[in-house]
């Protein structure tokens, strides 16, 4: 494993927060410490290992804050510039490797061949015999010689920890010791040698053509200070709530950025990484006052309504990841996968219109995944047939009137009711054409754009927009699709089957009557494209922009994923 | 070559029982001190079913003698096959010094052996480099995998000939 971001590390940024530092301060100054191999001047060739050997492995001070650095080259060391060992400046970020440091004997790993085993970490306070070496790996206690420690993991790695206090040990030889388990205290114990108030941590394995050897512990510590300070990286969590049909639920939160939205992926089908799996991303934002107390920050709230073409009576598992705000890898929330199994939602009225080709499919933004009802092909061949949806739709506006937005549509203009209508069909009211009035007046007007785009689909690869008839209230022959009164678009809802032109136009919120029940389809719903439509991008992905769109389908809720 | 099996035998007479039973569940050749004084408190470790080798400790008149071994390594592509700098029970290795503490480390029929030496004084007379030198040049094999079946008669390779003689 290799830490990251470790280039961006600066020399010289005089960081020097004292022995009180606590963790939030700490994090505020980040980075905490140089690179590896980046030693004192003059204090030898280090080496810029950035392996973590010990990953995962446990801090080896059972308390921060902690200032791995030079004993030897720093204040109070015998080649140091001077001063005493407890002076704040060796009790100070940032961190310094010395892992190389020069020495005169063999280190097969070094640049130079020769350098010092380990790294020197002196404890938060300059106090002997009070800070608690504690076990950075359960394993054996392996030796307990004059002044070291060893534990020796189940695969053979060991770990060292020397100059503690003879007297403050309190683990045995042959013991098995747990991770973080108190072994000695921090101490200047180097048998009748003295030594400054330290730790000196080591880290030896048998590496492949060099031999059992000790390698670069920096990284390691780094990781586990980390961890141990709530400093870097943290995984986002959260809790998948709630998988019903009236909606999928659920929060986020990355506790590097505790108030910032969270990405969320909900993998519907299969898990991650499984091509069958079709993802929609939401963000985790909503306001939820259960949160607000054990999270710190209220806005993490994810919520989104089941996609129509899995309202298919099938169970369709669902997965869901947080994002990591720092590009670390995504986590699975807490209680996913969970599964959905909803019954078909009724069909509203209308006739329906063949989308002949994908490219139509596109040009209009339509989603078979999020629009498509599942139906059977009786239920749908029972639906009358109109016109074919044209290969684009084409906006237009007069210069009479540019406030009113038309959808022109097989040689009817039709109202685009507001933009919530025109956002929930991703039409793009910027880019309405100007027409002349009277051209535009000379077009028999039909039914209002209704609020939403609903599709239906059957066994078979065609796919169908619901819609209202297009009816021409000046037409000489009575079309049965059509109302009597054909000539109002006023938007009333009086006609209770067929679909007249007109019912469905103005309320957002409200749908036109109902189909009935749709009855079953018996494939399972995938949510890909039929055969002869392309792909539906892969995903479930809404190509909409604009706000989240809200459908009242009976007490069915169904509404488009949010951006 | 492996030391003749009643070489090791001979040795193994001289160990607890206990240290004999853990020798026997060793995954790698063990190597121990052939001197009485050390063996009476030697002890052996890290020698479960899943383990790549053991740990021996031992300890005398403020001396404490340290030997690891392993058969499993890491390999790093960044490094590579370093060759040592030292001769150690013929073949190359390496010496060093750890905190005042002494170390060897070398690769003997596969298994990656160190040795460390840590005395109470470590800058005394008995805790200098050739005493830990002279230590582990005088290991000797007393069982474990890939020694059980070790009925080649005749002095060893590698310093393991050295085994036999009287401590």
């Amino acid at each position: 494993m290799r830490a990251r971001g470790l280039t961006t590390v600066v020399l010289g940024l005089g960081l020097a927060f004292g022995t009180g530092l606590t963790p939030s301060s700490a994090r505020a100054q980040e980075p905490f410490y140089l690179p590896p191999g980046d030693l004192i001047p003059d204090s030898g060739q280090g080496l810029p290992e950035m392996t973590v050997f010990a990953p995962g492995m446990r801090y080896p001070l059972e308390q921060g804050p902690s200032y791995p650095n030079s004993q030897v080259y720093m204040n109070g060391g015998s080649k140091g510039p001077g001063g005493n060992q407890c002076d704040e400046v060796n009790y100070s970020y940032p961190w310094r490797d010395n892992y190389c440091e020069t020495r005169s004997w063999d280190m097969p790993l070094c640049p130079a061949g020769v350098g010092h085993q380990g790294q020197d970490i002196r404890a938060p306070t300059c106090e002997n015999k009070k800070h608690q070496v504690v076990a950075t790996a359960a394993g054996e206690v392996t030796n307990i010689g004059s002044y070291s420690i060893y534990v020796t993991t189940p695969s053979g790695q060991r770990f060292d920890y020397l100059h503690g206090a003879l007297d403050t040990i309190v683990v045995a030889l042959g013991q098995q010791v747990e991770v973080a388990q108190p072994l000695v205290k921090v101490s200047n114990n180097m048998g009748n040698t003295p030594t400054s108030i330290h730790l000196h941590f080591n880290i030896k394995q048998d590496v492949g053509g060099v031999g059992f050897v000790y390698v670069s512990p920096y990284m390691s510590l780094v990781e586990a200070y980390k961890e141990l300070m709530g400093l870097g990286n943290k995984p986002p969590k959260g809790v998948f709530d709630e998988a019903a049909c009236e909606q999928l639920r659920g929060w986020a939160q990355d506790p590097d950025s505790p108030e910032a939205p969270v990405a969320v992926d909900l993998y519907f089908g299969a898990a991650k990484g499984d091509p069958a799996a079709v993802p929609v991303q939401v963000s985790a934002e909503i306001y939820r006052e259960d949160l607000c107390q054990p999270l710190g920050s209220c806005e993490h709230g994810f919520e989104l309504d089941v996609p129509l073409s899995l309202r298919d009576g099938q169970p369709h598992p669902v997965f869901a990841y947080a994002n990591d705000s720092e590009d670390g890898e995504a986590a699975e929330l807490e209680l996913s996968p969970s599964q959905i199994e909803c019954e078909a939602p009724p069909i509203p009225d209308g006739v329906r219109r063949w989308i002949v080709d994908p490219e139509s499919l596109a040009a209009w933004k339509l989603s078979p995944f999020w629009q498509a009802i599942q139906a059977t092909d009786p239920v749908i061949e029972a639906i009358p047939q109109t016109q074919d949806l044209g290969a684009a739709p084409v906006l237009a506006r007069s210069d009479a009137d540019p406030a009113a937005v038309w959808l022109i549509d097989q040689g009817f203009r039709r109202q685009v009711a507001d933009e919530a209508i025109a956002a929930a069909w991703g039409f793009d009211l910027a880019a309405a054409e100007l027409w002349a009035a009277a051209e535009l007046q000379a077009l028999p007007e039909a039914a209002p754009v209704r609020p939403l785009p609903v599709l239906l689909k059957g066994t078979g690869p065609k796919i169908y927009l619901l819609d209202d008839p297009l009816c021409d209230p000046e037409a000489s022959e009575v079309d049965p699709l059509c109302p009597h009164s054909a000539a109002s678009t006023s938007g009333d809802a009086e006609t209770g089957h067929g679909g007249g032109g007109g019912e469905s136009g103005g309320d957002a919120t409200t749908l036109p009557p109902m189909h009935g029940s749709s009855g079953q389809h018996d494939s399972g719903g995938a949510p890909a494209l039929p055969d002869g439509y392309g792909q539906d991008a892969g995903c479930g992905c809404d190509q909409r922009g604009g706000p989240a769109a809200l459908w009242m389908l009976g007490v069915l809720g169904w509404r488009r994923r949010r951006r | 070559m492996w030391p003749a099996a009643s070489t090791i035998a001979a040795v193994r007479e001289r160990l607890p029982a206990s240290m004999r039973e853990a020798i026997d569940r060793s995954p790698v050749p063990v190597l121990v001190p052939r001197e009485p004084t050390w063996l009476a408190g030697a002890s052996l470790h890290a020698v479960g079913p899943q383990s790549p080798g053991y740990a021996l400790a031992a300890s005398q008149g403020g001396r404490h003698l340290s030997v690891q071994a392993s058969r499993i390594a890491t390999l790093l592509p960044q490094v590579g096959r370093v060759r040592g700098t030292r001769s150690i029970r013929g073949v190359d290795g390496f010496i060093g010094e750890n905190e005042g503490i002494r170390t060897a480390s070398w690769i003997e029929h596969g298994v990656a052996y160190s040795a460390e030496l840590e005395c109470e004084d470590p800058a005394g007379p008995d805790c200098r480099e050739g005493q830990l030198e002279a230590m582990v040049e005088g290991l000797v094999y007393v069982g474990g995998a890939g020694v059980g079946g070790a009925g080649v008669e005749g002095a060893g390779v590698g310093g393991v000939g050295a085994v036999g003689g009287a401590p």
